[in-house]
């Protein structure tokens, strides 16, 4: 017993002896590629983003917040978020400045933000930063009230199409607003899905009509057609047809008056009731994990 | 350098042949300009986002963007300028040079 318990703690030390070895002559070497135009391993980016998510949730929790679902604040995080945010993160249907393209790790579109992070890590990562990104903190100069104003669009752009978007731009420049701005986030219609749609229905509907034709989707038999986007995850997706934010209210109508949406779009109008409809979109919100994190994120701040 | 076959379609403008140098150039700018930001792309690691769609096995796909064909050449214009085939896409103008949007349209085909 007490040979083998020597046996194992050698081959550890072993091991880690051979490895610290092995990871000292690869830097010695220099092999490691560390030019930005080398993507990261797969493996790499799964450690760092790790560090990164336990990192920050363990310090956010701490930050106090006051409701940020105010409109006021959110028009004035707009204007920050154009002179401190813009250039590296873009903006629904802008990528940001050329400059910063060639950034390893890109400054990523924060369009989901809100749906991997909650308002107070959000906060944090504004507030302090991110080493070796090239994320700086904005802790110094920055009174409070413009960390919440920045926080409260940054959550925003979550639900924010690029129309809806554009005409805040444009009022932003102009100081004029043609129609009503919307900023606070319009119902997205989860409630209504819950209580609407069922998901069993969906899926033998999607069959029967004809959806597997042009789309691959699972758990729908036979449906391996290409000519659409495949609906793998699709309650992950962002947006439906490169232009709609991907909730319930706009998918349940996409399915029912695509050409509505988007004229000249491959995707029919085939007629059906809207309770068709919502079954099918009950369904393809069944598929990949999102409908979890991304129903709750309004009011609930705890759900990642 | 290795030679990969890149025939897929009747109306396919790539080269017979195209050469893994190539793709691999693609694969760089497709990493570069940070395309997997918002789609899932084989091959690129990163953290996979899903505000686009899934571009794996991309040749087979018979569509860009829901209205145009997906053919190289298609492809090319389309990522040269996202907002002449489709106003109001998501997707971003991202200034690439023409070398770059055909060696991403390369890579982007070699995905089977």
């Amino acid at each position: 017993m007490k040979s083998n318990i020597r046996i194992i703690l050698l081959t550890l030390l072993t091991v880690l002896l051979v490895s610290g070895l092995g990871a000292i002559i690869l830097i010695y070497s220099g092999l490691y590629p560390i030019g930005a135009t080398s993507p990261h391993h797969e493996l790499e980016v799964r450690v760092i983003t790790w560090v990164k998510r336990r990192a920050i949730q363990t310090r956010a929790e701490n930050l106090q917040l006051p409701n940020l679902e105010d409109a006021k604040l959110i028009e004035r995080g707009f204007g920050l978020y154009q002179q401190k945010c813009l250039i590296c993160h873009g903006a629904p249907g802008d990528s940001g400045a050329a400059l910063v393209q060639g950034l390893n790790p890109n400054a990523p579109p924060l369009v989901q933000a809100k749906d991997h992070w909650t308002h107070k890590e959000i906060a944090w990562i504004i507030k302090n930063g991110i080493k070796m990104t090239g994320m700086p903190g904005y802790e110094l100069g920055q009174d409070s009230q413009e960390l919440h104003a920045l926080t409260a669009f940054v959550s925003r752009l979550n639900s924010l199409s690029v129309d809806e978007y554009e005409k805040m731009l444009a009022y932003y420049e102009t100081g004029v607003a043609t129609e009503p701005i919307r900023w606070l986030p319009p119902d997205q219609g989860w409630a209504e899905l819950q209580e609407r749609g069922q998901a069993e229905r969906g899926r033998v509907l999607l069959q029967r009509y004809g959806c597997g034709g042009c789309h691959r989707i699972p758990g729908v038999v036979g449906a391996v057609g290409r000519v659409g986007p495949p609906l793998f995850k699709w309650s992950e997706r962002h947006y439906i047809a490169g232009r709609l934010i991907n909730n319930p209210n706009n998918l349940a109508h996409w399915i029912r008056y695509p050409q509505e949406v988007e004229s000249h779009t491959m995707m029919p109008e085939i007629e059906m009731s809207e309770q068709d409809a919502w079954d099918m979109t009950r369904y393809l919100f069944s598929l990949g994990e999102g409908e979890s994190f991304r129903s709750f994120r309004d009011n609930n701040d705890t759900i990642k | 350098m290795a030679l990969t076959s890149c025939k897929s379609k009747e109306e396919n403008d790539l080269p017979i042949t195209i050469s893994e140098q190539e793709v691999q150039a693609g694969k760089k700018w497709v990493a570069a300009y940070g395309c997997i930001n918002c789609h899932q792309i084989p091959g690129v690691g990163g953290l996979t986002n899903d505000l686009g769609p899934p571009l794996g096995a991309w040749s087979q796909q018979k569509y860009i963007a829901g209205r145009i064909p997906n053919t190289p050449e298609n492809l090319t214009k389309w990522l040269l300028a996202p907002h002449g085939v489709e106003k109001e896409t998501a997707m971003p103008d991202l200034n690439l040079s023409p070398a770059e949007a055909r060696s991403i349209t390369i890579f982007l085909f070699s995905l089977k």
